[in-house]
């Protein structure tokens, strides 16, 4: 078995009373990229908002480090090492780029190690230094998604949710946006991506899920569902 | 025609409603909830200041002060035993704003129950008002050096607390999107409850000096309610200074501009109310977001820019 940070035990969740994923089971391993690919509407964003406390949940548990987080509040989880990039909405429109990466370091107590952290995400992302008096809703698309990458990268997170980080972006962001994925990889963060683009996941990925209609209907490492035969079929079309 | 008593009329009366309405956009902002209840915040510190100060001797100050936390209490109470549940329960806007109308009745009947017992339907505080200074024949009186400053450093301890402290940072944060300021860490409710003490206490202190200018009645707040939701609507519910701006500009419409509308084209000055009205109606149809969405700055360096 391998080493899961977090495991999702039979996760039944959805809004309200409406149910949108079911009976799901998923385990993100520690240090690695865990992909979830499929069609819009298969529940994947869904779970990611359950991992972190903003779905309901009927049925199941969340693990984290062997602890069972499933009533836990949104705002603890973050302060236990959880961070989430959403999809939309990911900034403060009306506060300055600058007050957008300080929220990020919200619960965070070590303000000196905060204020070299700032420096440094400035010079990994230097359009946010450039940028940093201007208000986030006045951002590009690219920059806005920059900016919603590291603000939960402020808040040293250890494990980093990503729901769909290149979606609706030009070729050349999206190259760099996967870039920035493997380098925060590299220092140690365990990523859960969430993707409708099934190749480029699966090919970054370590562990790859595939959801459709709520529930996960194939898992396994992401060259070799890329290779197998019937996932192509069913979900990138025969070639 | 000497326009000096009501333009003073004007500045108190503007003074007055921006004080009461900053709390509601502080709440609107941070909440989304059309808080109708906000009236009775003003009335109960009115109530408050009066009874302190014509009942037990206590000066105007500190009973301002117990105005202060008295309604921040009420604005708390009404928060977790209405607000916070039936949002937790995902009540939309427009039930929030119905129950507010709920509460805001509860408590103004009550408030009226009170009085009626004691005899204080009408009162007014007792404060030691002396003439400082005369401006045309309009008086500035020691009310004014109440009411002036107050609504001044409430303003800018407002401005200097959302824009340079990390609570405040973290409120405007919850105004743009809860659910990522709950990703980011933040504690929602407690923040809800600092916003409410703040917001609701901010409103009792307004009614304190209302009553101190004006007469008080359990009703003094629901008839403030439409000035002090036109000027925060036309602050665009979201800014304070926006908020100054529209309770200065309501204060002079129904004041200065009733006076000249009387002056000049004889219209009944019993039309006063109306202008808020008009100011609210005009507000939603053309700008919304207020005077808080017109980019002066932006103007003017566009103007600066074409003229070179």
């Amino acid at each position: 078995m391998a080493d899961a940070i977090i495991q999702a035990r039979g996760i039944t969740a959805g809004y309200g009373k409406a149910i949108i994923i079911q009976d799901v089971n998923i385990d993100i391993e520690r240090g690695k990229i865990t992909a979830i690919v499929g069609p819009n509407g298969s529940g994947k964003s869904t779970f990611l908002k359950t991992i972190f406390g903003l779905t309901r949940v009927f049925k199941g548990q969340i693990i984290y480090e062997g602890r069972d987080i499933t009533k836990m509040l949104p705002e603890e989880r973050a302060r236990i090492g959880l961070g989430y990039v959403p999809q939309v909405n990911n900034v403060f429109p009306n506060l300055t780029v600058e007050e957008n990466l300080e929220m990020g370091a919200y619960a965070r107590t070590d303000k000196e190690q905060v204020k070299a952290d700032l420096e440094e995400i400035y010079s990994v992302f230097p359009i946010l230094r450039e940028r940093k008096k201007q208000k986030a809703g006045s951002l590009s698309g690219g920059e806005r998604q920059m900016l919603a990458m590291a603000m939960a990268l402020m808040g040293k997170p250890r494990v980093l949710l990503l729901d769909e980080p290149a979606a609706a972006l030009a070729p050349k962001v999206v190259t760099q946006i996967f870039t920035k994925i493997k380098e925060i990889v590299a220092s140690g963060v365990t990523i859960l991506l969430v993707e409708q683009h099934a190749k480029r996941a699966l090919n970054l990925c370590d562990m790859g899920y595939v959801m459709a209609g709520g529930r996960v209907v194939m898992k396994g490492p992401g060259k070799e569902l890329l290779a197998d035969e019937k996932f192509v079929e069913a979900f990138l079309g025969k070639r | 025609m000497d326009i000096s008593v009501p333009l003073m009329n004007s500045l108190t009366l503007g003074s007055l409603y921006t004080l009461m309405a900053l709390g509601l956009t502080m709440s609107f902002s941070v909440t989304k909830i059309a808080n109708f209840a906000h009236a009775e915040l003003v009335t109960l510190g009115g109530y408050v200041t009066a009874l302190l100060v014509n009942w037990m001797g206590f000066g105007l100050a500190e009973s301002l002060v117990a105005a202060f936390f008295a309604s921040a209490l009420l604005a708390l109470a009404m928060d977790e035993l209405v607000f916070k549940p039936l949002t937790r329960r995902g009540s939309r806007t427009l039930y929030l704003l119905v129950a507010s109308i709920g509460i805001g009745l509860i408590v103004r009947y009550i408030l009226y129950i009170y009085a009626d017992l004691n005899g204080i339907i009408t009162i007014q505080t007792k404060a030691d008002i002396q003439i400082v200074s005369q401006v045309g024949r309009a008086a500035i009186t020691t009310m004014h050096l109440w009411i002036f400053p107050v609504t001044i450093i409430s303003v800018i301890l407002l401005h200097v607390m959302f824009h340079y402290t990390k609570v405040g940072k973290a409120l405007r944060a919850m105004a743009d999107n809860e659910d990522l300021a709950r990703v980011s860490g933040i504690r929602i409710y407690r923040l809800r409850r600092i916003m409410w003490v703040i917001a609701g206490g901010i409103t009792g202190v307004a009614g304190g000096l209302w009553s101190a200018y004006s007469v008080l009645t359990p009703e003094a707040g629901w008839q403030a309610l439409l000035r002090i939701f036109a000027a925060s609507i036309l602050g665009g519910l979201v800014s304070f200074w926006g908020t100054i701006a529209g309770g200065i500009i309501i204060g002079l419409a129904e004041n200065l501009g009733i006076s000249i509308a009387n002056e000049f084209f004889y219209v009944n000055t019993a039309y006063r109310p109306l202008v808020s009205f008009i100011i609210i109606v005009v507000v939603f149809l053309f700008k919304p977001t207020g005077l808080a969405g017109i980019d002066v700055i932006g103007w003017i360096k566009r103007k600066m820019g074409k003229g070179e």
